[in-house]
């Protein structure tokens, strides 16, 4: 099924099709709400919403952009709205997803009895490091760099999905690189 | 710290992206062999570049789902509840009902003000004596005035008036 019908499946309640859209999409929203607020809980309850007002708004979906881009801008604005609303009400506390050992993780990386407790002590420091990094970026810049570097998406597609002209995007990119590159060196020169 | 050590910050993420090239590529890699502090610096740099780019991936809990589920059925069902031509309505209605709620506000204000001034009519030494509710049925009654001589609502006025002098 194509996503021109899937969504017109779903935008007529259809469950089935609705299953489909969550089951292909959902780690991708997930680990994308994951890497802009930081946070487990706080990215599986923006994904749930982005599935919920998908459901409720796919009639007004209008086939200008493809369906993925279309669930990428939903994601990314809702998470930005809950960093916003978190920042205003002193914070979140939340489990440090770069920290907690993840069973996933160990699929992904080498298993931990493998390295040396130096060699984990200094990854640790060094999620912790990018985590403080990241979190110092203006939103936008970090929204951009997130999309571009983590996500892996073009500056074409980012483009598309922040509503935003090509230039914007590179700039954003460029500007969040330089101010990483400006946080991360003193704290390197530390570790 | 020297010229070339700012330089090689000022390009740290250009060196581990490797866009830097030529004359300047040699410059750096040259310091680089001779300087083991930006040495170090490029290597813990390059290592925190590519962690950048291996993101941390999850899947979705067990409640992922099944909240999600949750969310749809409440919503289903306070949407069967509420069809569209409820809703509708609802939307239209609701600002004249505003309206409504607005004018009886008025209108009550502006009544209650009609007590207040009727109760200031009365001379000051009576309007001591004047409890509320004898103020509200002076009020009723004043309204009787022009009701026929000899009417019920005339005698009852008579008797209020004998009481009051």
């Amino acid at each position: 099924m194509d996503d021109k019908e899937l969504i017109q499946r779903v935008a007529s309640k259809d469950q089935s099709a609705f299953k489909e859209l969550v089951e292909h999409y959902q780690n991708l929203v997930l680990n994308t709400c994951l890497n802009l607020i930081g946070s487990r809980e706080g990215a599986e309850d923006v994904a749930q919403e982005v599935f919920f007002r998908l459901y409720r708004s796919a009639k007004k979906f209008r086939h200008k952009s493809k369906l993925s881009t279309w669930i990428y801008r939903i994601a990314v604005n809702l998470s930005l709205n809950f960093i916003r609303d978190n920042r205003r009400f002193g914070g979140l506390q939340s489990l440090d997803p770069f920290l907690e050992k993840e069973p996933e993780m160990e699929a992904l990386h080498l298993p931990s009895n493998s390295k040396s407790p130096e060699a984990l002590l200094e990854e640790k420091e060094r999620k912790k490091l990018i985590r403080e990094a990241l979190g110092s970026l203006p939103e936008k810049q970090k929204v951009a760099f997130v999309l571009h570097k983590m996500e892996g998406f073009s500056s074409q597609e980012i483009a598309e999905i922040l509503e935003v002209s090509l230039s914007s995007v590179e700039a954003r990119i460029h500007r969040a690189k330089i101010s990483l590159q400006k946080k991360l060196i003193p704290l390197l020169k530390k570790m | 710290m020297t010229e070339a050590c700012r330089a090689v910050e000022k390009n740290l993420v250009d060196i581990v992206e490797g866009k830097v090239c030529g004359d300047r590529l040699q410059y750096i890699e040259e310091h680089l062999k001779s300087c083991p502090g930006c040495s170090l610096l490029v290597g813990k740099f390059r290592h925190v570049w590519q962690e950048l780019g291996r993101p941390h991936r999850i899947e979705p809990s067990l409640s992922f789902r099944s909240g999600l589920e949750q969310k749809i059925k409440a919503y289903d069902e306070k949407k069967f509840c509420s069809g569209p031509i409820f809703v509708g309505a609802q939307r239209r209605f609701r600002p004249a009902v505003a309206v409504l709620a607005l004018l009886a506000g008025v209108f009550a204000g502006y009544e209650m003000g009609n007590v207040s001034r009727a109760y200031l009519e009365i001379p000051a030494q009576e309007r001591a004596a004047v409890s509320p509710e004898g103020m509200f049925t002076f009020q009723y009654l004043n309204s009787f005035e022009d009701f026929p001589k000899g009417s019920i609502a005339d005698f009852y006025l008579n008797q209020e008036l004998k009481e009051r002098k």
